[in-house]
């Protein structure tokens, strides 16, 4: 063997040593801010994408993430058993124990029907707007006869979020990755067990079926005899990187739809877009998009944030619930439909205070500088808690001051911002809060060292503080979609401020330079750019 | 025949890897960057354009080099960047990812800075490759024929097993080890097992078999 090729094997293994030690873990577990006892359950790869199930217990979720983007989560507790525990005092809750008895295997999270994702909250809305699907059910909109059509499975919590609220709605999903399905069948074993079981009239409660929805709805629902008929069909399809397929957002795509609703039947989409900047054109163009289909009845429900006074800011990237149907949307055309989504209370059943996440992080200047730690129950915790619950009520006291000096100097504009940010600082379901004070800091970390391996690299902590977090996850979600509403219903000069007729332009509109997004384009199979727009 | 069938098998290889490296780069960025068609937009430019610069530079080397040294060198460190692709391409992408978000120039320099030069190496070897498989001027078109066709059923052959066996079977990361190895190992072969083109002159033959 010459020289040469000794140097070439020696090269070979200095590049597989540091492939081998350097190489990263296709996860990105151990980002900032994310709770530290984050653990990948499963993962799976499928043509699509590579899915993995991570969950956290001080998190209180568990969430399927395609590669690392979180598709979804729902809360870990209460557990779908303690939840069947609940049911047995709670008449309400009768249908989420299963007729058909199901073994849960032991190393299975089991999560219940909570969601830890915002967006979903809102899914109640588009079986509530509907009146005639109410009608047939003698106005208990619990007991709606709802056919559901999804398109899109993610983790499943938008699918339990109905089944949870609408134990009479037959709800199938379409999901073009039968990994995705097998990943959720899997781990979450009320879905699973969805699928056996049936409304009081037969139906299925659940289909899960692997197929691109187009050619789902084409080939399958129009071809039916009867044709299907849905009440309400969830479009909520993403690829990794919030980019919708592009096929599924054109105009002719949402004709199809059209075709299979029922007359008063609603398209509910989730898109992530502003009103403003660059994300405003999927938002936009969805909407103009489904009025050239002839749903021409369109709203917006922006999704708010319980406890971040800065979300309120429209103009943010941020979830909204776009709903679109031949019927009348808005709440002064559908004023029983609003009347009924407001007296609605998701997770009614549900008592607060038992489902609740309390961590600290590391903070640097504004950044997170330090995986969350949680704070066990104790002593501690309940200082903490009442020690935020304080410092929020002394700032609300100084804003409500401040809105009656506001008041008395006559600055309108000032009291109405006041009034948006005032509702969502009252009870919300969360406290966030620097800790400064020196010997509770030291006190935290001093628990947390007992507790946590990680909080050792914390010490000593020079120029940082402790960041703490704290969420009553029945009241997070409650919050989150009361807000949204109250968004939702906002109105200024007289026209509502979240209608496609404010944001687009009325389907018969020929001039649109008044609206919000006046530039928002029609996706047509010609030219569906729906999924490079949002760059 | 011995000959010819190394070389073939070197074709076969180099044009599975670089195939494979173009599917899998998809799966590297779409993380980041997504799915959509400016991601499969950005990593065809990126193997394209390193091929044809690729060409002129490989072309170059086969002018200048009578054996199949400079080829296993060449494969050499296109089997090192696939091995320590796993550790770079991560963190380089999350630092891609903030600075350049919103930016659609951001996945097109990411899969340039990424893939670009692997995927030039592999493309300096087919003609590198056709110069040690010359015999004859009589047959030059048959045996270049010949070997762009092997190379390009090893293309066939890199979409089709990393979309339907690597990617389900493999993590990323295992996938590019081993191909870093097979290239690695193609190219330590090349370096150790002289090969001397029949075009090389009898005095440049006499030189290469001393070195040897």
């Amino acid at each position: 063997m010459n020289s040469t090729t000794i140097k070439a094997v020696l090269f070979f293994f200095v590049a597989l040593t540091i492939g081998l030690t350097l190489q990263q873990d296709p996860f990105q577990l151990k980002a900032i801010a994310h709770p530290e006892d984050q653990k990948v359950l499963d993962f799976r790869d499928s043509p699509y994408s590579h899915i993995s199930w991570v969950a956290s217990d001080s998190g209180n979720y568990a969430q399927l993430r395609f590669f690392d983007k979180v598709e979804g989560g729902v809360c870990l507790r209460p557990t779908w058993a303690e939840l069947q525990e609940l049911a047995l005092s709670k008449p309400d809750l009768a249908h989420l124990i299963p007729k058909t008895a199901v073994s849960v295997p032991e190393n299975i999270a089991n999560p219940g029907t909570l969601s830890n994702t915002r967006y979903v909250c809102l899914y109640p809305s588009s079986i509530l707007l509907n009146n005639s699907l109410i009608q047939r059910a003698n106005g208990d909109a619990r007991q709606a006869p709802a056919n559901v059509l999804v398109v899109g499975l993610g983790s499943g919590v938008g699918i339990s979020v109905l089944a949870h609220h609408f134990p009479e709605a037959s709800i199938t999903v379409v999901d073009i990755d039968q990994t995705v399905i097998d990943m959720v069948v899997d781990h979450y074993p009320f879905i699973a067990s969805l699928q056996n079981e049936q409304t009081s009239d037969g139906r299925p409660r659940l289909i899960l079926d692997a197929a691109d929805a187009r050619q789902y709805i084409t080939y399958e629902d129009m071809r039916r005899d009867p044709l299907t008929r849905y009440d309400v069909v969830v479009l909520d399809a993403y690829t990794s990187g919030s980019t919708i397929p592009s096929h599924l957002m054109t105009k002719e795509f949402f004709v199809s739809i059209a075709a299979i609703l029922n007359p008063d039947g609603i398209l509910m989409s989730n898109i992530i877009g502003s009103y403003t900047g660059k994300k405003r054109y999927v938002l936009g163009g969805a909407m103009r998009s489904m009025q050239a289909a002839g749903l021409d009845q369109v709203i917006n429900i922006p999704i708010m944030t319980p406890g971040y006074i800065g979300s309120i800011d429209v103009n943010d990237t941020r979830n909204n619930i776009v709903l679109a149907s031949k019927a009348p949307l808005t709440p002064d055309r559908n004023s029983h439909g609003w009347k009924r989504m407001e007296a609605f209370t998701p997770w009614n059943e549900l008592p607060t205070g038992a489902y609740e996440t309390a961590n600290v992080v590391l903070i640097q200047g504004q950044q997170f500088d330090s995986s969350a730690l949680a704070i066990p129950t104790g002593p501690l915790r309940e200082t903490l808690i009442e020690n935020a619950i304080d410092a929020r009520n002394a700032e609300l006291s100084s804003l409500l001051d401040k809105r009656t000096r506001l008041l008395d100097t006559g600055d309108k504009q000032g009291v109405k911002q006041l009034d948006r940010v005032i509702p969502i600082m009252k009870n919300n379901g969360v406290l966030s809060q620097r800790i400064t004070d020196e010997k509770t800091s030291k006190e935290i970390l001093e628990t947390l060292k007992k507790e946590h391996e990680d909080a050792l690299n914390w010490f000593p902590v020079k120029d940082r503080t402790l960041y703490f977090r704290y969420t009553d996850w029945v009241e997070f979600t409650r919050q989150t979609y009361k807000l949204s509403l109250i968004e939702g219903r906002s109105q200024a000069r007289g026209v509502w401020q979240h209608s496609a007729d404010t944001i687009v332009g009325s389907a018969t509109a020929t001039k649109r330079d008044r609206t919000t997004i006046f530039d928002a384009p029609i996706f047509t199979d010609a030219q569906p750019n729906a999924d490079i727009l949002n760059r | 025949m011995n000959r010819i069938f190394a070389l073939y098998t070197t074709s076969i290889i180099t044009g599975f890897c670089m195939m494979s490296l173009e599917m899998l780069g998809g799966r590297f960025l779409s993380p980041v960057f997504g799915t959509a068609i400016d991601v499969w937009s950005a990593v065809i430019t990126v193997f394209i354009l390193a091929l044809s610069i690729g060409y002129v530079l490989g072309g170059r080397l086969a002018d200048r080099f009578h054996s199949n040294k400079a080829l296993g060198i060449v494969i050499l460190i296109a089997g090192a960047f696939y091995l320590i692709l796993p550790a770079y391409a991560r963190p380089f992408l999350s630092l891609m990812g903030e600075s350049m978000h919103g930016n659609s120039a951001g996945v097109l320099i990411a899969a340039n800075i990424l893939f670009f030069v692997p995927s030039l190496l592999l493309g300096c070897v087919s003609p590198m490759l056709v110069k040690l498989v010359f015999t004859d001027a009589e047959r030059i078109g048959r045996t270049t024929g010949t070997l762009y066709a092997i190379g390009s059923i090893g293309n066939v052959f890199g979409i089709l097993v990393t979309t339907y066996v690597l990617i389900h079977l493999f993590e990323l990361n295992t996938s590019m080890l081993g191909m870093g190895i097979i290239l690695c190992l193609t190219g330590i072969a090349h370096i150790a097992k002289n090969i001397p083109s029949q075009l090389a002159t009898e005095e440049e033959r006499k030189q290469l078999e001393e070195t040897a």
